[in-house]
């Protein structure tokens, strides 16, 4: 539920902050509008974010049985086309509809184990088309999260205790003061709510609200500043945010600008201004951080093109299991454990300003043979990890239409990595650029290689202008993987700016697992069921490893796959039909 | 009230005091805070109580009237819902007249030989009557000529009280609302916060109506982490309303449905509630020391003068 989780406070239209003080006329400004906001919801006109009840904004219109209705039947809406791929996942949305129509407490824990067991399906079920859309996995989490805080706020101990330590989790340097506060006070509030309410007469059917707890966590964090003198918070600021400083000892008041110099000098992207929005405790980037405006039809068919996107957080996608993705590359592709290995550890070691890990690896060449299944591994590589990958093939490219065509021409268009993001949504897609070394060298209508050079450079991209929104986007949080046979045709700029690994050549080791993956793709392309499919007889390796690799030295995937056509063409030919 | 203190009140509950720019001809809240600082911490804790309980409210006005704080307000909500901001409100009203009006300290209402009413103490009450410009005003103690509520402990005892000698007074004052096993465990500093709390909570009927049941208090216990707590007893609640609810039944026979026993202890819950909130929040800004709610500097924060 996107529109439910954004941080609905942080808006396109904040100004540059002005001083370099503690509080920004940015922070003032977000603060304002958290107000009006937090009004509006008390007033039931919205529903608030799950951020915002963090915060310790109320429920829509004070009411929690309201504010659960309306969630529900929103969820109900937007995901009823999953009833019918599973039925754990209709059993699910059975409860989202009686909770829609009659919200009851007592059915909450049954909705928090319906909704708990389709996110832990989501790791073993087997997809027809790829893995899940991060969107929906993060949707499904912030529900779960959601549920959770309703729980908490119908005295479940043990989800008041996470629900505390979550709120804890999204204090962070890039936040604005008072929200640093509020979320610190109510972290607090929910570790002592339990016992500070115990002479309040609260029924099984009451629940608490926010305010209370927030009331209660304000009488700790004062208990602590007298406790801990005049600079106790501050010091529980810089323990929270030791993992973000390089130097410990720097005062939280400069942390932000702190970050923000040492995230400018680095590889890493700049992290959002709100890392919570559709990922509420996951890292998130900011890619669309403005959009130029013009007044007229071409300017404003940009800004509505993005105007969803202007000033929020995108999430970057997290690889969960990466021993799993590892196992999985592994399978298809054995020659290429060295690959696999070098580009999982990049990804293993990469943290965001808070330290929260998420799929990033430098620009990366494969060279190899042709028929070597070095874009199959990309694309696998991208399918597994969800990072949406979008293939581009470079070969015979005479243009720089990957970059973005001026908003003055009438068929203006920004980027393609940006209009990747955009369809995906996720701010570090893996764009695979195929062939690359069979790009045009000509610049009559511009050339790609031109335009990779500012894309691929990680301070360049942070603001790669684009032509058609009139504003900077930032890329810095893009995979790149391209594939070449030669590195002869990239220019020397270009291959500066990749890391360059040999995709190694299958060897006759690897024929079994190679053929019999290969066989599985042809026979379900060819409508057989994976399940039944049986794998290579011992004959027919033998059959197979006569022929390859070819005797020149040769082991291009493409003619093992030939030859394993004529192997399923000959069970095809020599199974009887009934 | 200060300047200073007043843009701290606006700044930190800006919605509910919305209505402060508007004009004289739409609400009160133009004048700003009609009373002295001393009774910042008071109507500050006040203000915390009704947002938590409900962010809709809008002051309307907030001043001095016959020796006590008076906070005029507005609200979206039922009256139900809004039995917790009245409680508050009750709570502030009576803990106004223990605490002087200029300085925060332990006061008493006095009266002028001019008539006029105000909650001082006795330092404060000389400090004015030898103020310039006024040589003939001087104030002294009001005498309460009413029976119900029994008339405070006088300043000088309030003042002089052990702990113990507090938790006595205290279990005297209000014995018929505490239970048989109560449990009073609090600073004297707080017995003032502590006095008017029972008294709000325990819903004593006025004085012209017949005696009814009292809710029942079990424990009046201070700790760092929670301030003063005061611990209901919930099987008392349903004789009060049902009380309540024949007094209605009653009183507004005209009506075609009085409210009934559930929607009265519903009603109760929330009334106490905000008595319950209001005396854990000012009970953390208090001087345990000697019960002083100010004064305060122009950031909010207690100090010695």
């Amino acid at each position: 539920m996107p529109d439910d989780i954004r941080d609905k406070s942080k808006a396109s239209t904040t100004p540059p902050s002005s001083g370099d003080g503690l509080t920004t006329a940015e922070d003032a400004a977000a603060d304002e509008r958290y107000g009006m906001r937090a009004m509006n919801i008390c007033e039931g006109y919205c529903l608030p974010s799950l951020r915002e009840l963090f915060r310790g904004v109320s429920f829509c219109g004070l009411d929690m049985m309201t504010d659960m209705s309306r969630v529900a039947r929103i969820v109900h809406r937007r995901y009823n086309w999953l009833a019918k791929t599973d039925p754990m996942f209709a059993r699910a949305l059975g409860w989202t509809k009686a909770m829609a129509d009659q919200p009851a407490i007592v059915e909450l824990p049954l909705l928090e184990a319906a909704v708990r067991r389709v996110l832990g399906r989501f790791d073993k079920i087997s997809w027809p088309t790829g893995m899940p859309h991060p969107r929906l996995l993060s949707g499904l989490r912030n529900l779960h999260l959601r549920i959770r805080f309703y729980q908490a706020c119908t005295r479940d101990r043990q989800a008041q205790l996470e629900i505390a330590g979550k709120t804890f989790e999204l204090i962070s340097a890039t936040n604005s003061p008072q929200e640093n506060k509020s979320l610190l006070t109510m972290s607090l509030g929910w570790l002592t709510v339990e016992s500070n309410l115990s002479g309040y007469i609260l029924g099984a059917d009451e629940t608490l609200h926010s305010g209370l707890v927030g009331v209660q966590g304000e009488m700790l964090a004062s208990r602590l500043s007298a406790a801990l003198g005049p600079d106790g918070m501050a010091d529980l600021f810089r323990l929270k945010l030791a993992g973000l400083l390089e130097d410990g000892e720097s005062a939280p008041k400069g942390a932000r600008r702190f970050q923000a110099a040492k995230l400018g000098g680095g590889d890493a992207p700049k992290p959002a201004d709100s890392p919570v929005d559709s990922l509420v405790t996951g890292p998130s980037l900011v890619v669309f951080p403005k959009v130029g405006k013009t007044d007229d039809d071409r300017g404003r068919a940009a800004e509505r093109s993005v105007e969803k996107f202007v000033g929020k957080a995108m999430p970057l996608a997290v690889c969960d299991d990466m021993q799993a993705v590892r196992r999985a590359l592994l399978k298809d592709f054995p020659q290429a454990a060295s690959i696999i290995d070098t580009l999982l550890s990049d990804v293993a070691v990469t943290r965001d300003g808070q330290g929260r890990g998420y799929i990033h690896f430098p620009p990366t060449v494969l060279i190899g043979q042709p028929g070597g299944g070095k874009s199959s591994f990309a694309m696998a590589l991208g399918r597994l990890m969800q990072l949406c990958p979008l293939v581009f093939g470079c070969g015979g490219s005479i243009d720089s239409m990957f970059a973005s065509t001026s908003r003055k021409w009438g068929n203006g268009a920004m980027s393609t990595p940006a209009m990747h993001i955009l369809q995906n949504r996720i701010a570090n897609p893996l764009i695979i650029l195929d062939e690359l070394e069979k790009v045009s060298t000509g610049r009559h209508n511009g050339a790609l290689v031109d335009v990779l050079l500012g894309m691929l450079e990680p301070r360049t991209a942070m603001e790669n202008h684009d032509q058609y929104l009139m504003a900077p986007v930032n890329l810095s949080g893009i995979n790149w993987l391209a594939t070449v046979n030669t590195l002869d045709g990239v220019p020397q700029p270009l291959r500066d700016r990749f890391r360059i690994l040999r995709f190694p050549q299958p060897a006759a080791a690897h024929l079994p697992s190679l053929a019999n993956s290969l066989l599985t793709d042809i026979m379900t392309a060819r409508g057989y069921d994976a399940r039944w499919i049986k794998p290579l007889a011992q004959d027919e390796l033998a059959a197979l490893a006569a022929h390859w690799p070819s005797p020149n030295g040769s082991a291009s995937i493409r003619a093992l796959k030939r030859l394993v056509e004529a192997v399923a063409d000959a069970r095809d030919r020599s199974t009887t039909p009934h | 009230m200060r300047e200073a203190l007043q843009n701290l009140l606006y700044a930190r509950y800006p919605h509910l005091y919305r209505q402060k720019d508007l004009s004289m001809s739409q609400t009160c809240m133009c004048w700003g805070f009609a009373c002295h600082s001393g009774w910042f911490g008071i109507i500050e804790a006040l203000s915390k109580t009704i947002v938590t309980l409900d962010p809709t409210v809008q002051a309307t006005q907030v001043k001095e009237k016959f020796a006590s704080l008076h906070f005029y307000y507005s609200s979206k909500r039922t009256n139900a819902k809004h039995a917790g901001v009245r409680a508050a409100d009750s709570c502030a009203e009576m803990m106004s007249t223990r605490r002087c009006e200029v300085t925060g300290r332990l006061g008493e209402v006095m009266r002028s030989n001019t008539g006029w009413y105000a909650t001082l103490s006795p330092e404060e009450a000389l400090t004015q009557t030898k103020a310039e410009g006024r040589p003939r005003e001087y104030f002294r103690v009001a005498k309460s000529n009413e029976d119900w509520p029994p008339p405070e402990p006088d300043l000088a005892a309030r003042r002089g009280y052990s702990k113990a000698g507090a938790q006595l007074v205290l279990y005297a004052r209000h014995i018929a609302c505490l239970s048989d096993d109560a449990v009073l465990d609090f600073p004297p500093a707080l017995f003032d916060l502590a006095d008017v709390a029972l008294h709000v909570i325990s819903c004593r009927p006025h004085r012209s109506k017949p005696a009814r049941p009292l809710v029942v208090i079990k424990r009046v216990i201070w700790s760092d982490t929670a301030g003063l707590s005061i611990v209901i007893d919930p099987n008392s609640l349903r004789p009060v309303a049902e009380a309540i609810a024949a007094e209605n039944q009653t009183d507004h026979a005209a009506l075609s449905e009085p409210p009934s026993t559930d929607a009265e202890i519903k009603h109760l819950k929330s009334y106490c509630q905000g008595a319950q909130l209001f005396t854990q929040i000012l009970s953390s800004k208090m001087d345990l020391a000697d019960g002083r709610i100010g004064p305060v500097d122009d950031d909010g924060n207690l100090i010695d003068e």
